[in-house]
């Protein structure tokens, strides 16, 4: 190990490798020369290789002694045996003590051979062969014996370096939680190696070629803090990331390019790209203990790590992206839902607001809506933002909002003080940056929404406005059905009107003249009884039963005018109104009807008057036909600018739809009606009802 | 507490005269008829008759008023004659050269104020 090197330290326990650690050339050589040849020679190999040495010296100088030892029975010759004992130590020495050792011992038996060949050997070129024939085989031996120990080396060392890995892969793959999967990562890497436990992973932002500091260890808090951003390509760490290859650096304080995340102490450093699929994910940045050390590290082995983590960090990354699509989707069905079970723009759009920023990571939010009969863009609708925004108009085409409903596009601006169209209330309301994209249905355009940043600047990404742009069809959406909805509601209410003024004429009609003119047909029928002329019996019967149908339609007539439009109501209005429904409903089915007052008692308009009275006509009318109920109590509350009549009864109840629109596929019309009559009155209407909890229908009107 | 006959075949106007009257703390006697307005007169004499002048009975308002002013037991109690003849193509069936012994008419559809104005009027 003259070079030094790391290996493990210890067998492997179980999977889990033991500390790498270091053993380099710490030492100088001539001390290390004396610590290998003390631990030499306290190795038993070498007194084995210097007990062959002496066994093949004897048999190579003192073969008359040797010679009866060898019998000519014995299979080899003693000259074959004199050359496989020198050979035997250099082999031994070779497998213990490697490439060196086997050719210390090789030299020695050669120099041992020599003299016998110069000065004993009658046959001095055969001995002078015989050496050199030990001399090559010896080399063959000691090469193939390092050859076998350098691939053993070789392929432990791999395993090694696998396990490592598979150490640190292993770890990774444990969550699919990014900062998790960096801080285990980090912790492992610095267990494994063994390196003084300081470093940090920066994560690539590739968009904005920055590097972030993610996690750290042992790093101080003035260092965390000032090197938590850098651009690519900046000091070090910003060069592996640019470079993609793993950099070891001697001396920080030497180094021209260590331009940043300088220390007091001088250290040397392992940075290691994170890579996956050769993008340059991360930066890891480890500490060395030694500055001697960064010669033998083994680059491909952080290399590998590097790759692991790189590859676990897009994996995190890519299950972030899938999570966030996911909750990118939630949010959009939210605005979705939220446009389909709201006809209220003053409800939706504050609510679409707030998911677009929480979709686009922004302060604030507004919706812009252009008048196009004053041609001038307002500011209705505000989130985190000054409310005396609401009152900023500009003329179309000015400012952000202004210039993408002219151009129809979406446009971020990263510097809003700086952007030529700024309007100064929003500069001074502190906006930094801003998204905006058109809110459009079809091919209408209504406004825009615009997002912001309130503290520093921000790069809304390609996404954010995609997103963005998809919310702005949305709110479109919501502010067309809205309009038609309020569309709905004016031809509900001229319908409405319309349909109580033929209602009340009608009803006129019918007890002035058909009543009247049924009146005077009985009239003149009894004056035709009543006569001096004596009328036959027959036709005195005929006239009684004309009386009595004339009578029965009269009545018919008079309840059909009531019913159309009762006069008691135009003639007295609502409370008398309302006691003469309770009292017909109790005369009428034997309800128990009853009709409470609460609050200074005052006329209302008329058409709040008739709302009201229809309402809690139809609420009576339920009570009547569906409720089975044997109570029923009515109640009007003349309260501070608003009045609130409930009408609760003790019935059978029914269950009631999610929303308003359900009302009619269950059959509950004459529900839907009140909400018109009450929605055009600017009232509220609600309704709560179970099975067999009765039902309450409460109304409220301003006034 | 003066007492009021409300005569006229259609209870829903009498209900709303009821309304109207008793809110301001009158009695109020009812009766469809003018046969049952001059039995009711006889056995509790009222203050006041409140009589529509139409009605499909044998006995209409004009004839009743007529029978108040010659019954002595009757006589003097003051009619308001009520009726939306005016409005009617029926009001040429009106005998408007009779001389009618009335003291007010109220027109239909009837408006509260001046319902309880005439009344005050009448009953002093």
């Amino acid at each position: 190990m003259a070079n030094g090197e790391w290996r493990m330290a210890d067998s492997t326990i179980g999977h889990q490798p033991a500390a790498i650690r270091y053993q380099g050339r710490d030492m100088a050589s001539t001390a290390l020369l004396k610590h290998r040849g003390k631990r030499a020679i306290t190795s038993r190999y070498f007194w084995v290789i210097v007990a062959t040495l002496t066994v093949g010296i004897l048999l190579h100088y003192f073969t008359q002694q040797t010679r009866p030892l060898f019998p000519a029975s014995f299979p080899l010759t003693r000259h074959a045996i004199e050359r496989i004992i020198f050979l035997l130590p250099v082999a031994i020495a070779a497998f213990a003590f490697g490439q060196a050792g086997g050719r210390i011992t090789l030299a020695i038996v050669v120099l041992v051979m020599l003299p016998r060949v110069f000065l004993l050997s009658p046959y001095p070129a055969d001995a002078f062969l015989e050496t050199v024939g030990v001399a090559v085989v010896g080399y063959l031996l000691i090469w193939l014996i390092e050859t076998q120990a350098r691939e053993k080396r070789l392929h432990q060392k791999a395993l090694e370096k696998l396990e490592t890995v598979n150490a640190i892969a292993e770890t990774v793959s444990q969550s699919l939680d990014l900062d998790d999967i960096l801080d285990k990562a980090l912790s492992k890497v610095l267990e494994v190696t063994g390196l003084e436990a300081r470093g940090g992973i920066f994560l690539v932002d590739e968009k904005e070629q920055k590097l972030r500091l993610r996690v750290h260890r042992g790093l101080s808090s003035d260092f965390i803090h000032r090197e938590a951003e850098m651009a690519v390509g900046e000091c070090l760490c910003g060069m592996v990331a640019r470079s993609g290859e793993v950099f070891i650096s001697d001396d920080s304080l030497e180094d021209i390019q260590h331009t940043r995340c300088q220390e007091s102490d001088p250290h040397a450093h392992i940075i290691v790209p994170l890579k996956s699929r050769e993008r340059v994910l991360g930066v890891m940045f480890l500490y060395l203990q030694s500055k001697d050390q960064p010669d033998v590290v083994d680059r491909s082995l952080f290399a590998s790590i590097g790759s692991q983590i790189g590859v676990a960090i897009e994996n995190a990354q890519l299950h972030q992206d899938v999570a966030r699509q996911l909750w990118i989707e939630q949010k959009l069905n939210e605005v979705a839902a939220e446009i389909t079970s709201e006809l209220e723009l003053d409800r939706i759009l504050p609510k679409v607001i707030q998911i677009a920023e929480e979709l686009a990571g922004a302060d604030g939010g507004v919706i812009a809506l252009l008048d196009r009969k004053r041609n001038l863009i307002g500011y209705p609708y505000l989130h985190n933002l000054p409310p005396e925004l609401a009152d900023v108009t500009v003329p179309k085409g000015e400012g952000l909002a202004g210039e993408v409903m002219t151009t129809g596009r979406p446009a971020v601006i990263r510097d809003y003080r700086a952007y030529a169209g700024a309007i100064p209330a929003f500069v001074e309301a502190g906006v930094t940056s801003v998204v905006a994209v058109p809110i459009v249905s079809g091919d209408q355009l209504f406004g825009a929404l615009s997002l912001v940043t309130l503290d520093g600047a921000k790069s809304f990404s390609d996404r954010d406005v995609a997103i963005l742009t998809g919310i702005g069809r949305q709110a479109g959406i919501a502010i067309e059905n809205a309009r038609l909805y309020e569309n709905m509601h004016f031809y509900i209410g001229q319908i409405t009107r319309a349909q109580e003024d033929e209602r009340k004429r009608i009803a006129r009609e019918l007890h002035d003249d058909t009543a009247q003119a049924l009146i005077d047909l009985s009239r003149r029928l009894d004056n035709l009884a009543t006569s001096r002329e004596k009328l036959s019996e027959a036709v005195m019967e005929r006239v009684e039963e004309f009386q009595e149908l004339i009578d029965n339609i009269l009545r018919g007539v008079r309840r059909f005018s009531r019913d159309l439009r009762p006069s008691v109501l135009d003639d007295l209005g609502l409370l008398p109104a309302l006691e003469w429904l309770t009292a017909n409903l109790m005369a009428e089915q034997g309800i128990k009807a009853e009709l409470k007052v609460y609050g200074q008692k005052r006329r209302l308009a008329p058409e709040v008057e008739l709302a009201l009275f229809r309402i809690v006509q139809e609420a009576l009318n339920n009570v009547r036909k569906h409720s089975r109920a044997s109570q029923v109590v009515t109640t009007v509350e003349f309260g501070e600018g608003k009045v609130t009549i409930t009408v609760k009864d003790n019935g059978q109840g029914f269950e009631l739809p999610n929303r308003t629109g359900d009302l009619a596929t269950i059959g509950k019309l004459g529900l839907i009606g009140m909400h018109e009559r009450a929605h055009l009155i600017n009232g509220i209407l609600t309704v709560r009802s179970a099975p067999d909890r009765g039902t309450t229908v409460t109304v409220s009107v301003p006034v | 507490m003066h007492k009021i006959l409300v005569v006229d075949d259609d209870p829903d106007f009498v209900w709303v005269c009821r309304t109207i009257l008793e809110a301001e703390g009158y009695q109020v006697l009812e009766a469809a008829n003018g046969t049952q307005a001059l039995e009711r007169m006889r056995q509790d004499r009222p203050d006041l008759v409140l009589l529509d002048v139409m009605m499909s009975t044998t006995l209409e308002g004009v004839d009743v008023s007529k029978e108040i002013e010659v019954d002595p037991a009757l006589k003097g109690v003051p009619i308001v004659m009520i009726s939306s003849i005016g409005t009617s193509p029926y009001a040429s069936e009106f005998p408007e050269d009779e001389r009618i012994p009335i003291d007010a008419w109220i027109s239909k559809p009837i408006q509260p104020e001046m319902l309880l104005k005439t009344v005050r009027r009448l009953l002093g």
